[in-house]
């Protein structure tokens, strides 16, 4: 063996040393997130459904509590159900990317599964849904029906009150000019789903913004939520390697893109 | 010198019921140490059903000495276990049980605030017949002790 390949076997085994320890790294890094998760779910979450039950548990023992009283207490309630709206969308998030388990998966029975989930409150809002031939791909079934569920979600909850809700799912595949557009290899097959309704949209300066945790474009008042649902979804496209993108105009309506390979590797 | 103050976990102990079971086959044990929760639980269990002798303990050592100790004609009807207590877990606490041929066969039920599938999954693979989520109102408290209830074999 020559000086030369004794240095680079040398190196070959620092490498590896230094690989070993970035991994140990890593898994202390899991460890400390999934300590977290343990933490938030429990100890957070603890506090909070004792402050509803003992809520509720005082207007049931006060016989003489005045309306003005009770209007406090029940304030206190809607607060610690907000609360823990938070902490399980927190969860939520963290715990994606735990678990998830590859298949083949046709879009189509995602969507139909999503939309029977939903009659009840499609059938309320009386919304007209138009879902085009959707393609199959590789998924993670589960976590790409939270990611419709949540799209389905919000189009329903972001609307007008003046309009019914237009929602309208449709796909294509990616052409090379968009590939290269959005820095993806050219030899691989991507699909591009669409999600559009036509509610109150958004600015497009906040586009980015509204696919991060915690934020919230419109207040709290009007429309529910605990604004986790798009970052859920960018969480979840992201593992499949995918590119999740939101437009919109103000009171015009929102498409959120759905850019996914067709073969997972 | 490196000086490790190591702080011991306080139990809160609890001294064994000197009664034991003075109710045979209508013994319900719960393991919880949270105040607030034990508090809750004894309230609801007396407005559903007084019949049952309901016994609380904090922590799973206990849980498994005083069983440990009692006949076979003595053992609970149901054991509640909250999943987070100190020293030993819920699924640990079931482990141990479950090696027990005299308390094997007694239906264990583990009471959890984490709705994790993880959780879940461990619970029902350590010999536990449910896993329920606390709930946050009354109601639904009531209906879940009459479910948990519905586990003693009449």
């Amino acid at each position: 063996m020559n000086t030369t390949e004794q240095s680079y076997r040398q190196r070959i085994i620092d490498l590896q040393n230094e690989l070993q320890k970035k991994e140990r790294e890593l898994e202390c890094c899991k460890k400390a997130k999934d300590q977290f998760i343990d933490i938030a779910s429990h100890d957070l979450k603890a506090p909070m459904r004792k402050l509803r039950t003992f809520s509720e548990r005082l207007v049931e023992k006060s016989e003489g509590l005045n309306k003005e009283a009770i209007v406090y207490v029940e304030r206190i309630e809607k607060t610690a159900v907000a609360m823990q709206s938070l902490v399980d969308g927190l969860t939520a998030l963290s715990n994606i990317g735990t678990e998830f388990d590859f298949d083949s998966c046709d879009l189509n029975d995602t969507v139909r599964e999503v939309l029977i989930d939903f009659s009840d409150l499609i059938k309320k809002e009386q919304a007209r849904i138009d879902v085009e031939n959707l393609p199959t791909i590789d998924a993670d079934k589960g976590l790409i029906k939270e990611v419709f569920k949540n799209l389905l979600d919000n189009a329903l909850k972001f609307q007008t009150k003046e309009k019914i809700a237009e929602i309208k799912v449709s796909s294509e595949e990616l052409a090379e000019k968009e590939k290269l557009k959005f820095n993806l290899p050219v030899n691989k097959v991507y699909f591009q789903i669409n999600f559009a309704d036509n509610g109150i949209g958004f600015n497009q300066e906040n586009a980015e913004e509204i696919l991060k945790p915690f934020v919230r474009l419109n207040g709290k008042s009007s429309y529910a939520g605990n604004g986790f649902g798009l970052a859920i979804c960018k969480k979840i496209i992201d593992m499949h390697s995918g590119i999740f993108l939101a437009t919109g105009k103000e009171n015009d309506g929102s498409v959120f893109l759905l850019i996914l390979p067709q073969i997972h590797q | 010198m490196l000086i490790l103050y190591l702080e011991l976990p306080t139990f809160k102990m609890k001294l064994l019921p000197m009664k034991q079971t003075n109710n045979p086959g209508r013994l319900v044990l719960i393991g919880e140490d949270d105040i607030d929760d034990e508090e809750i639980l004894k309230e609801v269990f007396e407005s559903i059903d007084t019949s049952f002798q309901v016994e609380f303990m904090n922590n799973g050592q206990t849980i498994i000495k005083f069983l440990e100790e009692l006949k076979n004609e003595e053992m609970p009807c149901l054991i509640i276990l909250d999943y987070n207590m100190p020293a030993l877990n819920g699924a640990e606490i079931l482990k141990r049980l479950n090696s027990n041929e005299q308390i094997k066969h007694v239906p264990k039920i583990i009471w959890s605030t984490s709705n994790a599938a993880a959780y879940k999954k461990m619970c029902l693979e350590s010999g536990a017949c449910d896993y329920l989520v606390k709930p946050n109102k009354i109601k639904d408290l009531e209906n879940m002790i009459r479910h948990m209830l519905s586990y003693c074999k009449s």
